[in-house]
């Protein structure tokens, strides 16, 4: 979770601690970037205006090395064109401050979600490529006595 | 290389007609419909590869229709376009995971670059 207001931060730190969730709270970018490299976290709270950062930059750096992790963008007054930012970067949701916290739970839940989601998918997928290799080899290595069989004459 | 094709959606005569000529003038296949209504018929008879909807429509609206399109078609990508642009519709927008929004009056060269992109990211 990032947000550059230390209050914010410890106090939905505190709220997702109660709740269940192992929680990460930094001001800025870097250490999100830092962090996100480090340890597979389902879902990233993000506030559009981070201490020397912009939250938007995060978001695209996220969704580009991160692509499992659902990011949610936090603001107390987005514009416009900062939604339409955050979602043609590919923010899971955008949470306006103040936040009503029964909501942002549910939004946090859903975007747990979609992270065990995306990675079963990639799981999957990865299994089915790999089936599929497998499958191609074997053809292969079928078809290889065949191809290296001389026929001998009497 | 396959025909794309797109289904807008906008109750305005007007900007079907006008997406209409430009799209098939590009070598699209397009089907047009003036609700969401309209579109989900439209969805159920023919492969579509990416819905351009208008926000506000009589019947259903875009946000509807999006709405029902991520149960029912979750892989054809949708792009919004509005002429009420708001940060209310533009978050819902965004939780209906539209791949675009809009605001109109819309630069019709920059509409389709979006548009194909988005249909070439689709392919892979």
């Amino acid at each position: 979770m990032a947000d550059r207001e230390p209050e914010v931060r410890r106090k939905l730190a505190d709220f997702f601690v109660m709740i269940g969730y192992q929680v990460d709270a930094v001001a800025n970018g870097q250490d999100v970037l830092s962090k996100a490299a480090a340890h597979d976290y389902a879902v990233a709270l993000v506030d559009c205006r981070l201490s020397g950062d912009s939250g938007l930059e995060v978001l695209a750096e996220l969704s580009a090395s991160c692509p499992e992790t659902s990011v949610i963008m936090l603001s107390a007054e987005p514009s416009l064109e900062i939604v339409i930012a955050a979602l043609r970067k590919g923010a899971f949701d955008f949470a306006v401050k103040p936040f009503d916290l029964t909501e942002l739970t549910e939004i946090v839940h859903k975007a747990a979600d979609q992270h065990e989601l995306l990675k079963m998918y990639r799981a999957m997928s990865a299994q089915m490529r790999q089936d599929r290799d497998a499958g191609n080899q074997r053809g292969a290595a079928s078809q290889r006595p065949r191809d290296n069989c001389r026929v001998g004459t009497l | 290389m396959r025909t794309h094709s797109i289904l807008v959606v906008d109750d305005e005569l007007l900007i079907r007609d006008l997406l209409y000529d430009f799209f098939r003038g590009q070598g699209w296949e397009i089907a047009v419909a003036e609700n969401g209504e309209k579109a989900l018929e439209i969805l159920r008879s023919r492969q579509i590869d990416l819905v351009l909807s208008d926000i506000k429509m009589p019947q259903m609206d875009g946000l509807a229709l999006t709405t029902e399109m991520r149960e029912s078609y979750p892989d054809i990508p949708v792009v919004l376009m509005t002429g009420y642009p708001s940060v209310d519709s533009a978050v819902t927008a965004l939780r209906c995971q539209v791949v675009d929004y809009i605001t109109k009056p819309f630069n019709i060269h920059k509409l389709y670059k979006v548009i194909e992109s988005k249909v070439k990211e689709k392919e892979g």
